[in-house]
């Protein structure tokens, strides 16, 4: 640490700074796209302009730019390799309608992936027939086949898919988006990233008809002949939890999780250890170098062992592209280790970043390769450098190049001491030396029993560094990804990541040993059993405790400009971190002159903290997030596919959600007894309507209200009381009796939220807006149904406006509100029953009068709603139909007078 | 790491030797599972040609009803004639089990041929 600093920092690591470089090439050509001919030519005129100042600091800033526009290129390029007879190009453009019957033909890409009720199959297309008419097409589809019972499931297992056999298969091939609304991700991007153009259920194995088997030796089938057995034999030795979990976080399954389970992991913020990715691929590639070392010492037999056991891992596990990633970066790493470049690991993340982007420049956008990226920069440029500094001040030892002990302060010191001071080396450095010191180490150190507690002790120092820091970097991704900050996974990770080391190994153990012996192999499993119990259930409580994880809003709009504004702190703190010279003399000048170095730490370091803290208070505590009142009387209808949620706003500021969708599912009373093994499934609350409300910027709904105890209406509230802090939940009826009733009821209950009545008659005032109860009629007995017939009308009125929302209604309530006299005209009426035949009656249509009808209904329902004659009907008063199943969210507002509407699809 | 580097490797080794025997293991049983040979199911000789009938003659297979008949002759006329009697379930309110029942009473003759 004699050496002055080089005082452009980043100057040793040219690779990072080019890797940089094109991906904001790629980002600029994603928002300003430019033709493949200008991006080429201004490509060559800045690789000229780079071979004529080769020699000058211009030379490099002009490869800086060739790399920029090369990577505007990449995306351009990839954009333009799409092919014309791609199934999503025959989708988007119509030539094949989403939806319809068609038969494919092509051959299986990678293993069939059980579920727990099916099997997932990728299937690369070669073929479609189309109303008799066959057609040569390219990519992919994913099939997802039921096996409903045992003789589906005997079906499948005679058609023995593998790797590479060519099927054909019946099936109706959809690519649409299941929930259109601002905030929610689009599913046909998500499944574009995976390189998937369309997605089918087939009804049965039966539809599928195998052509032909993969001819050839093939090392891939065996590889995931073998991940499927050891899928089968896990799910067979252990309970349900643990080969869930053992399933995710060792072969990549993850179908197997059940919900209970991935929750804590996920309020604990640590379910990426289920999640094949880095963290694994590091631990399997060190531990695969630890035991090559035993064999050999040569480091290009080390490399190629070790880097051809972690890619067949890598293959057999899906190759997903995180899971490809961290392999690539691990073998760079390894192999800058081959090359005997001790090369910093930034320079071999630019490398990665580099390659990989030059792969599929559309990784950019992908929220994995966006959180690995993020992650392992922090991890790299600051946690890695922090440690080796602090090592440096604690195991100080007066030598030529460090003659005067660390210029920190003295409780850093201590500290620091107490986890590297090392008398030993330090007794061997004085006999090697002829002079003598008496050097005065930390007082601490003596409370530390031995070298062992204290060698624990930096470990779990080390670890809760790297965790906060890469927690403190990834904070904005967490927020506009997640919604959830975990302060308590900074210390749960190392708990996890611990313990599931342990619990995968004694779990291999034990399936290994049992095959020769049961009896000797209980003990390994019955110890997996216990570890996974230790990680999976013990901490359940402790995780969903408030304080532990909670949820957050976004900021949207210009406010969003705040998650840049966050890098720039993040970024100085790295580069006073990096900078900062414990052994220097005097210390750095700062740039804030006047602060007090009350921790006697670095000022600038102080002063880049304290922002940081600063500005991550103001994302996580989101004071500015939700929107402010502006006097208008806002309804936005949610699109939930086939359910229904609307939210008011009212012109106070104030919000109502009315119904939160859900998913009708049919309860089968048979298995109500044992338990039911429940999948890791979102429902339509945490994936739509919580987005969709977090996406504004609420983290407070003043009232929910359910309409009725239907699923489709009921079931995402549970989640939103989870999700957000509730001022009330107001019910038409409390079915004490209603499964989804029960369940809500319970969230409400542990997060103390009070619950109300409505009834008939009554009226709520909301600034200046009015709404009126008008059905059902009171009753508040606990087993007063709580059906179509049952469900909760508002009429809000604001000024001159009015709108009606009347849940399932049916013909028997319509009657009774047409022949009793109160006013139901309405502007805009959210039409009952999402189109159902059972209700609109012509008298209730013709009392409504309505401007705009506007539907809840899924793209396809189930039951065929919106029913024909229902939206001819009111189309016949003059009304305007429009279905959230078409438009996506529906935003009306008014204030008083005039009539916005907004939907979001056009 | 401060652990010793002599011991580690050994276990490491041993758990690494069981692994591999538990895999080679793992593939030895799949290959001796004996295959179930390939249900073929022969129409009956009097079966209904589903590319052919009409809803009345539909309507005798067992469970199939006029609503159902119909929706087979409408998805026919639609989507182009049914290429395997199992096609019938795409077929909305014919499930697996409904087909199961009448999988032998059905044929596709001739089969279409492709283009």
């Amino acid at each position: 640490m004699t050496e002055p600093q080089p005082k452009r920092i980043f100057a040793p690591y040219p690779l990072a700074m080019l890797a940089a470089s094109f991906a904001g090439g790629v980002l600029f050509a994603h928002w300003f796209p430019a033709s493949p001919i200008v991006s080429a030519s201004l490509l060559i005129v800045c690789c000229a302009a780079a071979f004529i100042g080769r020699c000058s600091a211009a030379g490099s800033l002009f490869i800086i730019i060739a790399f920029f526009v090369l990577g505007a290129s990449c995306l351009s390029l990839e954009n333009a390799g799409i092919r014309g007879d791609r199934l999503r190009v025959l989708i988007d453009s119509g030539s094949l309608p989403s939806g319809e019957p068609v038969e494919i033909e092509g051959h299986v890409v990678g293993a069939p992936e059980s579920m727990p009720d099916g099997v997932l199959i990728t299937v690369a297309e070669e073929k479609i027939i189309h109303r008799g008419q066959s057609q040569t097409v390219s990519g992919n589809a994913r099939l997802f086949v039921s096996v409903a019972d045992e003789r589906a499931a005997a079906d499948l297992e005679n058609l023995d898919l593998q790797h590479g056999s060519r099927i054909a298969a019946a099936c109706n091939l959809v690519r649409e988006d299941e929930y259109i609304n601002p905030g929610v991700p689009s599913r046909i991007e998500l499944l574009d990233r995976e390189g998937i153009d369309a997605t089918a259920m087939v009804k049965s194995p039966l539809l599928i008809e195998k052509l032909g088997d993969p001819t050839g030796l093939s090392p891939f089938r065996w590889i995931y002949g073998l991940r499927r057995s050891l899928i089968e034999e896990i799910r067979a030795r252990f309970s349900p939890s643990t080969a869930g979990v053992l399933t995710a976080s060792m072969l990549g399954s993850k179908y197997f999780l059940d919900k209970n389970t991935a929750d804590v992991f996920r309020e604990g913020g640590t379910f990426h250890v289920l999640v094949i990715s880095g963290l694994h691929i590091t631990f399997i590639g060190g531990l695969l170098l630890l035991i090559v070392s035993g064999f050999t010492k040569k480091r290009s037999i080390r490399f190629a062992i070790v880097c051809s056991l972690l890619w067949s891992y890598t293959l057999a596990v899906g190759a997903n592209p995180p899971v490809v990633r961290a392999s690539v970066m691990f073998t760079i790493l390894l192999f800058s280790r081959v090359v005997y470049r001790q090369g910093s690991l930034l320079n071999a993340l630019g490398l990665c970043i580099l390659l990989l982007l030059a792969w599929r420049p559309s990784d950019v956008f992908n929220t994995s390769f966006q959180l690995t990226v993020v992650s392992v920069a922090a991890i790299v440029s600051t946690a890695f450098p922090l440690i080796e500094k602090l090592r440096a001040i604690g195991a100080w030892m007066p030598t030529a190049s460090t003659p005067f002990p660390p210029n920190v302060a003295g409780w850093l010191r201590r500290f620091c001491e107490m986890l590297y001071w090392q008398p030993v080396a330090w007794r061997l450095e004085v006999s090697r030396q002829i002079w003598t010191a008496r050097i005065f180490k930390s007082p601490f150190l003596r409370r530390i029993a031995g070298r062992f507690s204290q060698a624990l002790l930096a470990r779990v120092v080390e670890g809760l560094i790297v965790s906060l820091i890469a927690q403190v970097w990834m904070l904005p991704l967490i927020v506009i990804y997640f919604h959830r900050m975990t302060p308590v996974s900074v210390v749960m990770n190392l708990w996890v990541g611990a313990v599931m080391a342990g619990e995968s190994i004694s779990a291999i153990m034990g399936l290994a040993v049992s095959h020769f012996s049961g009896f000797l192999g209980a003990p390994f499993i019955v110890v997996a059993e216990f570890l996974n119990y230790l990680v999976a259930s013990a901490p359940h409580g402790f995780v969903t405790s408030n304080w532990a994880s909670w949820r957050v809003p976004n900021y949207s709009s210009s406010a969003s400009l705040i998650y840049v504004f966050y890098c720039l702190p993040v970024g100085g703190l790295a580069v006073a971190l990096w900078r900062w010279n414990a052994f220097a003399l005097v210390r750095q000048k700062i740039v804030l002159p006047g602060i007090r170095n009350r921790f006697g730490l670095d000022k600038t370091i102080a002063v880049a903290a304290a922002a940081v803290a600063a500005v991550a208070l103001i994302i996580v505590a989101h004071p500015f997030s939700a929107p402010r009142s502006d006097e208008r009387l806002h309804v936005d209808f949610l699109d939930v596919g086939q359910g229904d949620s609307a939210l008011v706003t009212f012109p106070n500021g104030q919000t109502m959600l009315v119904d939160g969708g859900g998913r009708l599912e049919f309860r089968s009373d048979d298995e109500a007894g044992e338990e039911v093994f429940e999948p890791d499934r979102q429902g339509v609350g945490e994936a739509v309507v919580s987005p969709v409300l977090w996406q504004k910027g609420y983290s407070h709904i003043d009232h929910i209200l359910a309409t009725h105890a239907d699923a489709d209406h009921i079931q995402g509230l549970t989640d939103v009381a989870k999700n957000f802090s509730v001022g009330e939940a107001l019910f038409g009826r409390m079915p004490a009796a209603d499964p989804e009733f029960q369940e809500l009821a319970a969230v409400l209950r542990d997060r103390g939220i009070r619950s109300g009545y409505v009834s008939r008659g009554q009226q709520l005032k909301f600034g200046g807006a009015t709404v009126e109860v008008l059905y059902p009629r009171a009753d508040r007995a606990t087993d007063a149904p709580s059906d179509n017939n049952h469900s909760v009308i508002l009429r809000i009125v604001y000024g001159s406006r009015a709108f009606l929302l009347t849940g399932d209604v049916e013909r028997e309530g319509e009657n009774e509100l047409v022949t009793g006299g109160g006013n139901l005209l309405a502007d805009v009426i959210k039409v009952p029953h999402h189109g159902s035949r059972t209700s609109s009656t012509q008298e209730f249509v013709d009392s409504v009068g309505a401007r705009y009808a506007v539907i809840s209904v899924g793209r396809h329902s189930r039951f065929g709603h919106p029913h024909r004659e229902v939206v001819d009907r009111w189309r016949a008063t003059g009304a305007t139909v429009i279905t959230t199943g078409e438009r996506g969210m529906v935003s009306v507002s008014t204030d008083g007078s005039d009539l916005n509407i907004f939907t979001y699809e056009k | 790491m401060n652990l010793s580097f002599s011991t580690w490797p050994k276990i490491v080794v041993f758990a690494a030797l069981l692994v591999a025997v538990q895999v080679i293991a793992a593939c030895g049983d799949r290959g001796d599972a004996a295959r179930p040979s390939r249900v073929t199911t022969t129409p009956a000789p009097n079966a209904i040609d589903i590319n052919r009938a009409s809803a009345d003659e539909l309507m005798l297979l067992p469970g199939i009803g006029q609503t159902i008949a119909g929706r087979i002759i409408e998805f026919r006329q639609k989507n182009g004639l049914f290429r395997r009697p199992e096609e019938l379930l795409l077929v909305p309110g014919i499930s697996e089990k409904k087909f199961r029942e009448i999988r032998t009473l059905v044929k596709t003759d001739p089969a279409p041929h492709d283009d």
